[in-house]
């Protein structure tokens, strides 16, 4: 019996197998449970920016255009990414956060320099210049938009134009208005167009000058970041306001009134539940013919005075806005402040009838109760509160708005070239033209965000202290440390 | 848990009573030293939105460090055991393997984060050379060291078990240096695959750590990257496990 325990092995070849089973079972369970645990946490995430800048926050407005994406909008980042590193890195990481929020993104990256073959094929493919070497390509359904790398910062020339220094810094990176807006482009191709009037000394989309007169910063507002295209429209060549026109900008008229015929026609237009922007000032000397024959039906009332609320005779702030309508609650939950030029009181008409179908007047902007207005017909002077701007609606059922839809401002000029730059402004003619075109998903402002630059300005003997301290400080008191601890473990 | 205190501060020890510890850190924070020299210098030219952690991990010095000091650190932990023959006395003392195991991955990992630790100084030496408290924000740098830290789990699991499968130090050091390597380069793959939905690219991009480490170097913190990190040490150090058990069965 002992003999038979002796020889026994004490491990089989059994044993051994099933051994090597169990290990090469159990390697592969915990390299499934691996396998599981990653799978189902790229699914469930969680992204938390705990950092006291937020560089890499998305708004509101592109956080709801991401999530109702249903269509893959591929976007390819084609940069030289030495040359430009700076600006490359802000671009990646802020596409980088949209592809997070949604599966819908597919995002890559080409480097001109190191793979330049992919980037010939790539602006082939889209039909741009190869000397185009930073680009952002979005692509969805046969729509393609391009974003071009040099509109995405916004410059500091101020110290360069006051000599105090000879740098122009970057400012500010418009990277998330633009990239929105592509994707909203391309996502959701359906052009919306625009029309502004002309014939009656009305504001020029087209004149790029910083004058009161040229409106091209407010209609790059409606192309770059609205995507709405824009055209003039001269109404006594037209039958009709054109089918293809939704929002119609009457931008100022000053020189002409407006015939009869045209008014029919922007009349028929309204009825007919169009869109529109009226906008007039105090340089007008004569009536448009609007204001009567058109606005008055509408409910709303234009005094022929002229309106300020400081001071300063050339400008004012508003004072009061409506903090209900989707346009002006925003300007006030930012905090901002629309600045205007001189202006005629805009207001509700007193007869104006009211009913369930009757069309809905709101004042969306109010002088302080210490404004002055000159009445220019009866040239007097008076004190009190003034409506600035109003905002008419029809056949708005629970949100839905099926009928006409009309903003009136007192004052043109702020938003022309000179005075549009205005935060407030700016954001006010963004809000207006959403709301006009019925596209509540934008009514938000992406505004450029602020950039904060590192720069060290050194001298020759301060270099060398780092680099002393970098490289040969640090490092050899760390080797000294350790050859004292091993001498005195020696000894 | 007192034997496991006990193994990890004998093999911190090891690191720190002899010169081959304080060589290791005096390498990587020349290192490391020449790296942020090469940011300031960046930043004497032309100024840059970038925060300094960001520009730190940029730099080929980072993953050079990181990459280089693992199976450095790594190698000896069970290879040197076995070929010396402690590896036998160790195992007939109470200690159960997964203590022995965890007590060696501790003690490497606090090794590589004392080796990181001289990176508060030059961030310092940053913050007060750009006189701008945002070049030092304190959580950015606090998810760096996460980061940093994630990282080394993973590198320090890697090399223990490449230490742990080798009596052989050298080839130990190679093949952590391997493994890591494939891991790294794995990265610059899943940027040549064309845009595409797929497992394949979902995975790169899950395993991408140039893409964890620029969230983390910018204040981010993302669950998918601390969860493929921990998770991935785990395997690692069941891996090793399993090669330490096996004496009990060869």
């Amino acid at each position: 019996m002992g003999d038979d325990e002796t020889s026994r092995p004490s491990f089989s070849a059994g044993m051994r197998w099933g051994k090597r089973f169990n290990v090469g079972f159990g390697t592969c369970l915990v390299f499934a449970i691996l396998v599981m645990v990653n799978y189902l946490s790229s699914r469930y995430f969680l992204r938390k920016e705990i950092g006291l800048s937020t560089q890499n926050a998305l708004s509101p407005q592109t956080e709801k255009l991401l999530k109702a994406l249903t269509n893959d909008v591929e976007i390819t980042i084609l940069f030289d990414t030495k040359a430009e590193e700076d600006i490359y890195g802000l671009t990646s990481k802020l596409l980088k956060e949209y592809s997070y929020r949604t599966p819908k993104i597919l995002l890559k990256t080409i480097d001109f320099n190191r793979n330049p073959s992919a980037a010939q094929l790539l602006l082939a493919k889209h039909k741009l210049s190869g000397l185009q070497k930073n680009v952002i390509v979005f692509h969805c359904n046969d729509t393609t938009k391009v974003v071009y790398g040099n509109n995405l910062s916004e410059y500091d020339i101020q110290p360069l134009l006051n000599q105090t220094s000879k740098e122009i810094r970057r400012q500010g990176f418009k990277g998330e208005s633009l990239f929105t807006s592509a994707i909203l482009a391309v996502a959701y191709p359906q052009k919306l167009k625009a029309y502004f009037t002309v014939g009656h000394g009305e504001h020029d989309p087209m004149l790029t000058t910083s004058d009161r007169r040229a409106y091209s910063k407010f209609a790059a507002i409606l192309t770059e970041e609205n995507n709405i295209q824009f055209s003039r429209l001269y109404l006594p060549d037209t039958n009709a306001v054109p089918e293809d026109c939704n929002v119609l900008i009457v931008a100022g008229p000053s020189t002409a009134a407006f015939a009869e015929q045209e008014l029919t026609k922007i009349s028929s237009y309204l009825k007919s539940g169009g869109r529109a922007l009226f906008l007039f000032n105090t340089e007008t000397k004569l009536e448009s013919g609007i204001e009567a024959k058109i606005l008055a039906k509408w409910g709303v009332g234009i005094r022929f005075n002229l309106v300020v609320d400081s001071e300063n005779p050339s400008s004012f702030a508003v004072q009061r806005l409506d903090a209900q309508h989707p346009i002006t609650k925003n300007i006030l939950s930012e905090q901002m402040s629309i600045e205007l030029y001189p202006s005629r009181a805009v207001g509700m008409l007193s007869g104006a009838p009211k009913g369930p179908t009757s069309p809905k007047v709101e004042v969306l902007a109010q002088t302080s109760d210490k404004a002055v207005g000159f009445d220019a017909e009866t040239k007097a002077y008076s004190r009190g509160t003034y409506p600035l701007m109003v905002a008419v609606e029809q056949g708005s059922i629970k949100g839905v708005t099926t009928g006409a839809r009309i903003i009136v401002t007192g004052d043109s000029f702020f938003l022309s070239n000179m005075m549009i730059d205005n935060e407030a402004n700016h954001f006010f003619a963004s809000m207006v033209i959403n709301w006009l075109a019925d596209r509540p998903q934008l009514l938000f402002e992406i505004g450029p965000k602020p950039i904060h630059e590192f720069k060290v300005s050194l001298s020759v003997s301060k270099m060398r202290q780092l680099q002393f301290l970098f490289l040969a400080g640090m490092p050899g008191a760390v080797l000294l440390f350790g050859i004292l601890v091993w001498l005195k473990r020696r000894s | 848990m007192q034997p496991f205190f006990t193994l990890t501060r004998r093999e911190l020890g090891a690191y720190f009573v002899s010169l081959t510890g304080y060589v290791i850190i005096t390498v990587s924070l020349f290192l490391i030293g020449l790296s942020f020299y090469t940011i300031v210098s960046k930043l004497q030219a032309e100024s840059t939105p970038l925060p300094i952690t960001e520009l730190f991990y940029i730099t080929p010095f980072f993953w050079l460090v990181l990459l280089l000091s693992a199976p450095i650190i790594t190698m000896r932990v069970f290879s040197l055991e076995h070929s010396t023959g402690t590896f036998e006395t160790l195992m007939t003392t109470p200690i159960s393997d997964w203590q022995v195991v965890m007590a060696k991955f501790t003690a490497s990992l606090v090794f590589y984060m004392v080796m990181w630790l001289p990176l508060l100084g030059c961030l310092a030496a940053i913050r007060y050379v750009t006189r701008d408290p945002s070049s030092m924000d304190p959580n950015i740098v606090g998810t760096t060291f996460l980061g940093i830290f994630l990282l080394g789990c993973l590198y320090m699991s890697m090399g223990c078990f490449a230490s742990s499968v080798t009596k052989s130090q050298m080839i130990a050091a190679m093949l952590s240096l391997a493994i890591g390597l494939s891991l790294f380069i794995l990265t610059f793959l899943g940027e040549q695959l064309p845009m595409e939905k797929g497992w394949a690219v979902a995975t790169l991009n899950h395993m991408s750590m140039l893409e964890h480490m620029q969230d983390f170097s910018r204040g981010v913190i993302d669950s998918r990257a601390v969860i493929y990190y921990l998770s991935a040490t785990g395997f690692f150090l069941f891996l090793t496990y399993r090669v330490v058990e096996s004496r009990r069965w060869k």
